[in-house]
């Protein structure tokens, strides 16, 4: 399937370093094949396949100084050119940190019951296939759907790997496949409108496709009657989407790197402090059995683990990487992303209750309050250095168990206030793509109609 | 009959290849490869290969903690039939490499190269198209700062920022320098190449008093000017950032609602970005998801509105010689006075929605087929002054620095402002924050009714269906009627 062996890489790279007297070093390599389509008129459009090599490499100078490289080609000769450069941007760089292989990097990866199931691949005319079938489910479904601009199946085999100049080697295979539809729909008289649905999973399936398009048809559908909302605070549900959204937009508050870098809205001091409601709970679970891109190690080679984040409203933890794990005497957490300054990002949230609330809230008695499907535009509304948000959304507002489309409306607010706001975390708890959530009901919310 | 192809590719497949640069030592193997492809019933094909040199460093309140080089090399194929295309990438430059991706991308057409002795179509390339001659683009490298040097740039603008910005939390600068080596050669003849540098420089505060907190940054940025770090105005920088930021550290978040508005020049022009940019791309055309798919000729926007996506300014952060399909760039003119006059179109573009060619196929890298995208896009200047258009206003507010935004297939769009004042009686006073703009493309062109006389072009970033590109807008200062605000 890939075009190169990742024993030849290893080797070609191990003969490389030695070659010119590199004795300290290590690689996290990606070998990918990724297979999609799109369609457009009941026609594949947008065919493609993607073969992809890359390798994060560091160095390490006689001085402790590290270099960083990243390159494409995994040849003997492009190693021999990346190590060169990695040892020049070394003596440019000469950081003060001590930076070593992560103390864990050496650890043995333990068997996954649940992952052992092995990924059924689909041939790329099966995807085409697919998503043909998909937009021709959306377009029939209804005369109000104009198209199905964005919209594609596909499915991708990643091959990640580890090694180091200590002897350490590991690797893992993974498979999984993702369709997603967003068609445009329009009623006489009215403004166009679109939402969509983006799933993945371990293997294709032809039925789940299908099932993706309707309800991206029935979502978009549901949305054509829309009306205009006032602005003005309102009590807003976040759905388990948007809630993990701004998880993710906010990260910085559990990124152990912002907070050494003064870059977050907490510090070291926030620890085992009450920093949002009781009632939420969640935590970084990336061996969690709805996760379909389970990574056994990070990209240090350090084994992944759940870690708890926040519990009854308590900051109980960072996700580290082996830098702020050291600096801060923590466990790491095996959640680096190997670069020249070590990054950190989340695997699997799995938002759930904390405390019991004292009283269980009816969604049918509700009064003028806000859904919130989904968010748009988290690039551009959220300023996480200081906490803000204003950003658009598809949503609805839900009265006495009726609920209308809002049209184009944008909801603003503090993060920090917003997770002391939640009111009521509900029971059930939704698996998306990104993470395992239920509904969170805040408080109050500002909302800013579009005709306001 | 012609076996030349068939025994050259045999020993092509022998040879140990110079991957040190693109240029006609590749004619050979690509147009037996073309020929492969031609002969096997494709319409089209076409090769697009890359190699990229890529640094980038941060500095962060005063060290350097960020130096990452990247080697990047790759092709991607592309075969059309039937207006139906295939796209395969590979990171393997070698003629088996090369050919394995070739023959992906056919048998997604069911198409096969056929063996024995079956006549091959030859196919002929045009004479090289060597742009890299224009600019003496080969000193490039050599002239451009070193990585080192580089490093202490950012260093010294750190330091100056520490120095001089009270309440400074956090400083960070960081720069890239991208040397991309390009090679398109396509079944229709085409067969040019180029040689792009393009340098960014950002310059990031956190600034903090007691719960009151503002960020801002300010960046710069341009292609084929090997002395761009050489010749940054480092206290320029510093001085636009102390006095944003120490205006914003204390402004009162905007109280949402309608308001007439003006935007500054420069990277104001992302409205027009957002608002109608990407909706007069063929990429969104032949998607059915613009609401000016059929509007050519039609009155689109206010009379004082005249726009256009310029291939080649100079220096431009967005600029090309020629776009990621071997089109040399120019100039298209998208509204005039309010009527539309052309789309942003590439060869897909044409072929699935008849609007011709403007040189406006691109791509982030060899791992995306190319699409239409936006360039140096801006609109025109106007005859007034900018305190015209700020002294017209009773009750509004001024946007002197926006952030990102987005448009949807609605024609809906966003943006966050960086920086926002209130206009009162027609003078500017106090800063505002929290704001983000909404609206919709159709409407919002209309209400755009005066443009100031200066023009002004900034970097930015485009993420599209054809990956991130480097991109210009620009404006002149605009006033615009009335738009929602967002705001708590």
């Amino acid at each position: 399937m890939f075009s190169k062996n990742e024993n030849d890489i290893k080797n070609d790279f191990m003969h490389a370093a030695r070659d010119l007297g590199i004795q300290k070093f290590d690689m996290f390599g990606i070998l990918s094949l990724e297979e999609s389509s799109s369609s457009k008129d009941g026609q594949p459009f947008n065919v493609n396949t993607r073969f992809k090599h890359l390798g994060v490499i560091r160095v390490w100078t006689s001085e402790s100084h590290l270099g960083v490289v990243r390159t494409s080609d995994l040849s003997f000769e492009g190693f021999r050119e990346a190590l060169k450069i990695a040892s020049e941007a070394a003596q440019v760089r000469q950081q003060k940190d001590i930076i070593e292989f992560s103390p864990e990097s050496n650890e043995n990866l333990k068997p996954i019951e649940h992952d052992n199931l092995k990924s059924q691949s689909a041939s790329l005319q099966d995807l085409m296939e697919a998503v043909v079938e998909g937009e021709k489910s959306i377009l029939t479904a209804s005369d109000s759907f104009l198209s199905v601009p964005y919209n594609g199946v596909g499915q991708l085999h990643v091959r990640r790997f580890y090694l180091n100049s200590e002897g350490v080697y590991k690797k893992e295979d993974k498979t999984s496949s993702w369709s997603y539809f967003y068609p445009l729909a329009q009623k006489k008289n009215k403004k166009s409108r679109q939402s969509g649905e983006y799933e993945i999973a371990k293997s294709f399936s032809l039925p789940s496709v299908i099932n993706c398009a309707k309800k991206s048809a029935s979502k978009t559908l549901e949305h054509l009657d829309y009306k205009a909302i006032k602005t003005k605070n309102y009590k807003v549900i976040l759905s388990s989407e948007a809630f993990l959204d701004l998880l993710d937009a906010f990260s910085n508050c559990y990124n152990a790197q912002s907070v050494l870098d003064k870059k977050s809205l907490f510090t070291e001091k926030h620890l085992d402090s009450l920093v949002a409601s009781p009632l939420i709970s969640f935590f970084d679970d990336p061996l969690s059995k709805h996760n379909v891109h389970i990574e056994q190690f990070d990209e240090e080679g350090t084994p992944t683990r759940l870690t708890k984040i926040i519990e009854n409203g308590t900051l109980k933890s960072f996700l580290h990487s082996s830098f702020t794990a050291r600096k801060m005497k923590k466990n790491v957490t095996g959640n680096t992303i190997l670069a020249s300054k070590l990054g950190i990002s989340s695997h699997f949230l799995h938002v759930t209750r904390g405390q019991s609330p004292e009283k269980n809230y009816d969604v049918n008695a509700l009064v003028d309050t806000v859904y919130i499907d989904d968010f748009h535009a988290m690039h551009a509304g959220v300023n996480a250095l200081q906490g803000a948000f204003s950003l658009p959304f598809n949503g609805w507002l839900l009265n006495n168990g009726k609920r209308e489309s809002i049209e184009g409306a944008t909801v603003a607010g503090d993060f920090l206030k917003l997770l002391n706001d939640i009111i009521f975390v509900e029971k059930e708890e939704k698996v998306t793509p990104s993470g395992v959530c239920p509904n969170i009901w805040i408080k109050n919310l500002m909302v800013t109609g579009l005709s306001s | 009959m012609d076996f030349k192809s068939l025994h050259k590719a045999a020993e092509l497949q022998n040879i140990s290849y110079d991957f040190e640069s693109f240029g006609e030592n590749w004619r050979e193997r690509l147009e037996i490869l073309l020929g492969f492809g031609r002969a096997s019933g494709a319409d089209f094909i076409e090769f697009f290969l890359e190699k990229k040199k890529h640094y980038a460093i941060a500095c962060e309140n005063g060290e350097i903690t960020s130096l990452e080089p990247s080697l990047i090399c790759g092709a991607g194929v592309r075969v059309f039939k039937n207006k139906i295309d295939s796209y395969v990438s590979t990171n393997d430059l070698s003629f088996l490499g090369l050919k394995k991706a070739l023959v992906s991308a056919l048998d997604i057409h069911k198409l096969t190269i056929p063996h024995g002795s079956n006549l091959f179509f030859n196919c002929v390339l045009e004479p090289l198209r060597d742009y890299t001659l224009n600019c003496n683009k080969i000193s490039f490298e050599s002239q451009a700062l070193s990585l080192k040097d580089t490093a202490h740039v950012l260093l010294s603008c750190n330091s100056l920022k520490q120095k001089e910005i009270k309440h400074l939390k956090y400083a960070t600068t960081t720069a890239f320098q991208e040397l991309q080596d390009v090679l398109v050669a396509s079944s229709e003849g085409t067969f040019a190449k180029d040689l792009r540098l393009t340098q960014s420089f950002a310059a990031n505060v956190l600034c903090e008093d007691g719960s009151m907190r503002s960020s801002i940054g300010k960046r710069l940025g341009n292609t084929s000017d090997p002395m761009f770090f050489q010749t940054l105005d480092e206290e320029r920088i510093v001085s636009d950032l102390k006095e944003s930021s120490g205006q914003m550290l204390y402004a009162d978040y905007i109280k949402a609602g309608q308001y007439p508005v003006v935007l500054a020049n420069k990277f104001g022009g992302v409205i027009f970005h957002e608002a109608c940019g990407h909706l007069l791309e063929t990429t969104a055309i032949q998607r059915k998801s613009s609401p000016f798919l059929d509007k050519k000729g039609d009155v689109i926007a206010n009379e004082s509105l005249t726009a256009f996506d310029e291939g080649y300014w100079d220096k431009g952060f967005g600029s090309l010689a020629m776009d990621d399909e071997g089109m040399p760039s120019q100039r298209t003119l998208l509204i005039e006075n309010g009527v539309l006059k052309n789309f942003m179109s590439d060869r897909a573009g044409f072929e699935l929605t008849g609007h011709p060619r403007t040189g406006s196929g691109r791509r982030q890298n060899y791992k995306y087929a190319s699409a239409s995208r936006m360039r140096n896009t801006y609109i025109a200047p106007g005859p007034h002054s900018k305190d015209d258009l700020i002294s017209s206003i009773d009750k509004g507010v001024y946007c002197k620095e926006l952030g990102g935004g987005s448009v949807d297939p609605t024609g809906a769009f966003n943006f966050s402002v960086q920086e926002a004042y209130e206009i009162s009686n027609g003078r500017i006073t106090k800063p505002l924050k929290g704001a983000i703009l909404i609206g919709d493309a159709e409407s919002i062109l209309k209400k755009i009714s005066l443009c100031a006389n200066d023009l002004d072009i900034a970097p930015g970033f485009c993420g599209s269906v054809s990956g991130n590109i480097y991109v210009t807008v620009g404006q002149p200062h605009i006033k615009v009627d009335s738009i929602t605000i967002g705001g708590r």
